[in-house]
């Protein structure tokens, strides 16, 4: 009898044993990048030095663009602080549109039925704490945090889309940024959809 | 004088018959009793001899006694009176038990029920403290004391914040001497405001107080009662106090009686340097000065009416900068603040026959802050804000007795309450008619009831009633469980219907929800406002937030030297006013309103034990499980609609229930350790108290903005404090402490704890006369 609890106790312990080593490798494994061909920007600077500029940005070259060709479609995204404004509508002269969407980066793989729209009177991707991509935790840390689950779907010309996930708003992505963290630097990732609106 | 039956019980009578001797016998005794540390003013006298007075320590001699039997009576203003025969045959020596007398020891409570009851008599759990444990702490502040409580934790939200049973400050009503404080900030009632020189006692009552005093009773009640002037005396008393921080405290107390006209007053002056904590280059609290004084007269017109008045003035000066963030860089302002408050309550009592009484109360108090902002080298003032609340309360409440255990309060009143500030368009005002009655009733000698109810007919934001039923059941001689459910309620405040403020540096903007949508229309029209988020007909009236609670407590005195209280507590929320973006404007800015949004559980088991183990060591403990969490944001979670981001590898995933860690700045565990030793013979005492309080959610740094990683906790901390005071001589004592032994601080999430803390304290009677003990 005492054997039997005994084995069952040892069973029990290495069944358990092995589940928490099996989760920590699914954690450790979890990497920024999952596979496919997400492309991750690291460091763009949004207007670090505060001169009221806007950095334009090119989804296809995963590069920016000289500010002088800010009135062409040659960019996607322009961004400034907290603010990012899509080549579309009142911002420019290009076609993109924009959504927020919540869910998970790595489950979205169908285009979800998402009302896309270009700025207008009120930028596509909402401005404000809570409104948009981030929130922002006021005094006394004054930190702009990502959304979890937050992402931006992007739609120009009929059939392509960008899903863009935001990771950090601060220079080399601290892990717990400060209040002396520095700002105004985006990490994100993103892919393009194929032809049908899949990613 | 009358010979207490239920006192005579706990009298211990050691006879030890020494040497006979026929003639000058001598009797000594000695008086000790629980929660008893001096025997001052107290007089032993032996009818058919002598009268002697009883030494500090409790010892009393007679001498020359003849052989006979004697009646020897005990009489002290903190003791029961009691008379004992004693036949003395030989020299004795005597050990004799005493009580604290009723208004003193079984302690007399009025928050439960609005009337006079002995805390063992109530249905709903009452806890108190005697202002002895107040001077045992060295405590200078309200907020030292209910530091210490099981229960009650003070976190540093807009000053001290009281929180009860999970819910904030705004929740807790606090009274002076059954009359509501006012004056709070972002809704908290800053305990550091409160002098505790004059308290004779605290009564904290859990659970909601709504059916007997309306608004704010949603968590609970705190009653502050002060020092009354015994009758036919006369008493002058002072104490210094000096600590770390440059903090220094003085107070007074003066009191004379007579036959039918008493009258005391009281003055504190208290002034700190404040402090710097970490690296932080300007003082995390800054220099302040304090200054109270209360006053009470009572006059007994005649047997049957009696008319009583306590006024308070108190005035805070505060010297302090701050760190302004404009445009992410930092700049330093001065910010020169001070507060004043004031309040008279006239009350008059008349006994209509033996069981019906009649009391009219008024009540006025007024409330005034301001504050000047001002660049430090210029001293040019950048912002002058300023605040002024006045209230007004007439009351009549009417009571009857119908037989023992068997009573009825009932009363109605109204209240006027007014606001005007420099954040607000214009001054505003409501009134609100009030009505309760509450009923006792003893069912048996095991069962007791009690019922109320209490209705607010308010001129803004509609009517209330609120309910509360409690029983109480003795199960034994020991035991006592009691059950209370109730309503209770939280008026929405000035500041949530009709502030209009918009921050200078920031640009971001606050409305009242009476006054948003008027104001977001007009900014609309004016181009200021590019968006809002709801129509402007959704800015309706607020709702009063609302609780249903439930508590349950289980009392045992294991003796008469032990007892605990185990209870269990429960409370839903509802309604719950929030504020949240309701607008955008075109500077990119949002614009803030108030709704009722969320719904909030919190629930808890409590437990408390002490034991006196012998007459010099008293130990006990207490202990509070608790938890508090948002009902949306777990529908949310468990629907699969919240994310975290894991901080290292920024991968996000779904957030489970089980991560949910509640609101913020709650402890799911408290726990309170307090032991004292009696140096007799020293005339000294040591008290040494340690209060626990486990991690606590503090800001939310993922950016789902509920807590759910270790990352958003601070960790938890041990608070010891020590004290030790010596009697010198007769009248004064010296009492030295050090606060928070282990130094514990955090700039950013505790600034209200300043690191380790000594102080020396010296307090004298000045003189005290009484002429009368036969009651």
């Amino acid at each position: 009898m005492k054997n039997k609890i005994y084995y069952s106790l040892w069973i029990g312990m290495a069944i358990s044993t092995l589940c928490t080593a099996c989760k920590k490798k699914t954690e450790e494994e979890a990497d920024i990048v999952p596979a496919k061909q997400s492309v991750v920007i690291k460091n763009l600077d949004a207007d670090a030095a505060n001169k009221n500029r806007y950095t334009f940005f090119n989804l296809l070259t995963g590069d920016t663009i000289a500010r002088s060709d800010s009135a062409t479609s040659n960019w996607h995204l322009a961004l400034k602080g907290t603010s990012i404004l899509v080549n579309g509508g009142t911002s420019g002269p290009g076609s993109v549109a924009a959504a927020v969407y919540t869910g998970l980066y790595d489950e979205l793989i169908n285009l979800p039925e998402l009302e896309f729209r270009s700025d207008g009177a009120s930028p596509a991707i909402p401005p404000g704490s809570g409104k948009g991509w981030y929130t922002y935790s006021g005094p006394p840390s004054h930190l702009i945090i990502p959304i979890p689950g937050k992402m931006l779907l992007l739609k120009w010309g009929t059939t392509t889309y960008a899903k863009l996930e935001i990771l950090s708003y601060y220079k080399d992505m601290p892990s717990a940024p400060t209040a002396s963290s520095v700002s105004r630097y985006y990490s994100f990732r993103y892919v393009l959809s194929d032809n049908q609106g899949r990613f | 004088m009358k010979v207490n039956k239920i006192l005579v019980y706990g009298i211990v009578l050691l006879l030890f018959a020494t040497m006979a001797k026929s003639q000058a016998l001598v009797l000594e005794g000695k008086l000790w009793g629980e929660d008893i540390f001096s025997f001052t003013n107290t007089k032993a006298f032996l009818l058919q001899h002598d009268t002697v007075r009883v030494k500090h320590d409790g010892s009393f001699t007679f001498s020359k006694l003849k052989v006979g039997n004697y009646q020897l009576c005990i009489s002290g203003p903190t003791l029961d009176s009691m008379c004992i025969n004693i036949p003395v045959t030989a020299d004795t020596f005597l050990l004799l038990e005493v009580s604290k007398s009723a208004s003193w020891m079984r302690e007399v409570v009025v928050t439960a029920t609005r009337t006079p009851r002995k805390v063992e008599d109530l249905s709903v759990p009452v806890t108190v403290i005697t202002s002895e444990q107040i001077k045992q702490m060295g405590a200078t502040r309200l907020s030292d004391v209910l530091r210490e409580q099981t229960g009650l934790a003070v976190v540093s939200d807009h000053g001290a914040s009281l929180q009860l049973q999970g819910l904030s400050s705004e929740y807790t009503l606090i009274l002076l001497n059954g009359q509501p404080l006012i004056g709070r900030t972002a809704g908290t009632f800053d305990l550091n405001r409160i002098a505790v020189g004059n308290i004779r006692q605290i009564e904290i009552t859990k659970g909601p107080a709504s059916c007997l005093y309306g608004s704010e009773a949603m968590a609970g009640v705190i009653n502050i009662i002060t020092e009354e002037p015994k009758k036919n005396s006369q008493k002058g008393e002072a104490l210094l106090r000096y600590g770390s921080n440059g903090s220094a405290l003085a107070n007074a107390s003066i009191s004379y009686a007579g036959k039918n006209i008493a009258s005391s007053l009281f003055v504190d002056a208290f002034r700190t340097s404040g402090y710097y904590l970490g690296e932080s280059t300007i003082k995390v609290v800054p220099p302040h000065q304090q200054y109270t004084a209360q006053a009470t007269t009572s006059w007994k017109v005649n047997k049957k009416t009696s008319l009583h008045m306590f006024s308070r003035h108190a005035a805070q000066f505060q010297q302090a900068q701050w760190q302004m963030q404009t445009g992410g860089s930092g700049t330093i302002v001065n910010d020169h603040s001070k507060f004043y408050d004031a309040s008279l309550s006239v009350s008059l009592d008349h006994s209509l026959t033996r069981r019906h009484k009649l009391s009219f109360r008024w009540y006025g108090m007024q409330y005034r802050a301001s504050s000047v902002l001002s660049d430090p080298s210029s001293l040019q003032p950048i912002e002058n804000s300023w605040f002024r609340q006045p209230l007004l309360r007439p009351e009549v409440q009417y009571q009857q007795k119908f037989a023992a255990g068997h009573e009825w309060v009932s009363g109605a009143g109204y209240t006027w309450e007014g606001v005007s500030s420099s954040r607000y368009v214009s001054s505003k005002r409501m009134g609100s008619v009030f009505l309760f009655s509450n009923m006792e009733w003893a069912f048996s000698r095991k069962v007791k009831f009690s019922s109320g109810m209490r209705a607010d007919l308010h001129s803004v934001y509609g009517h209330q009633w609120n309910p509360k039923i409690s029983i109480k059941w003795n199960l034994n001689d020991m035991q006592a469980l009691k059950i209370s459910t109730g309503r209770g309620f939280k008026a929405p405040d000035f500041r949530q219907l009709y502030l209009h403020f918009s921050n200078t540096t920031e640009g971001y903007s606050v409305l009242g929800s009476e006054v948003a949508a008027a104001q977001l229309d007009q900014w609309m029209n004016q181009g200021i406002v590019t968006q809002t988020f709801l129509p402007l007909s959704e800015f309706n009236r607020l709702q009063a937030e609302r609780s249903y609670s439930l508590q349950i407590s289980l009392e045992s005195q294991w003796h008469k030297k032990a007892k605990t209280t185990l209870s269990f507590f429960r409370n839903e929320l509802q309604h719950l006013i929030s504020s949240t973006p309701v607008a955008i404007k075109s500077n990119g800015q949002l614009v803030y309103s108030y709704l009722n949004l969320s719904q909030v559980f919190t629930q808890g088991l409590e437990a408390e034990g002490s034991w006196q183990i012998n007459e010099r060591i008293k130990i006990s403990a207490g202990y509070q499980w608790m938890e508090a969490k948002d009902r949306e944001v777990l529908r949310d979670i468990r629907a699969g609609r919240y994310y975290t981001r894991d901080p290292k590898t920024f991968r996000i995933y779904r957030l489970e229930a089980s991560q949910y860690g509640g609101l913020f700045n709650r402890s799911r565990h408290m726990l309170q350790l307090k032991g004292s030793y009696t140096f007799t013979k020293m005339k000294s005492d040591v008290h040494l108290r340690g209060m626990y309080r486990s991690r606590f959610g503090v800001a939310d740094t993922n950016g789902n903005l509920i807590l759910d990683q270790d990352e958003e906790y601070v960790q938890g901390y041990w608070i010891w404090n020590l004290t030790a005071g010596k009697k010198m001589g007769r009248h004064a004592m010296v009492q030295a402490g050090i606060e928070n032994i282990l130094n514990v601080t955090s700039a950013e999430f505790l600034p209200n704890l300043p690191g380790r803390i000594y102080f020396l304290s010296l307090s004298s009677q000045l003189w005290s006369k009484s002429k009368n003990y036969e009651k």
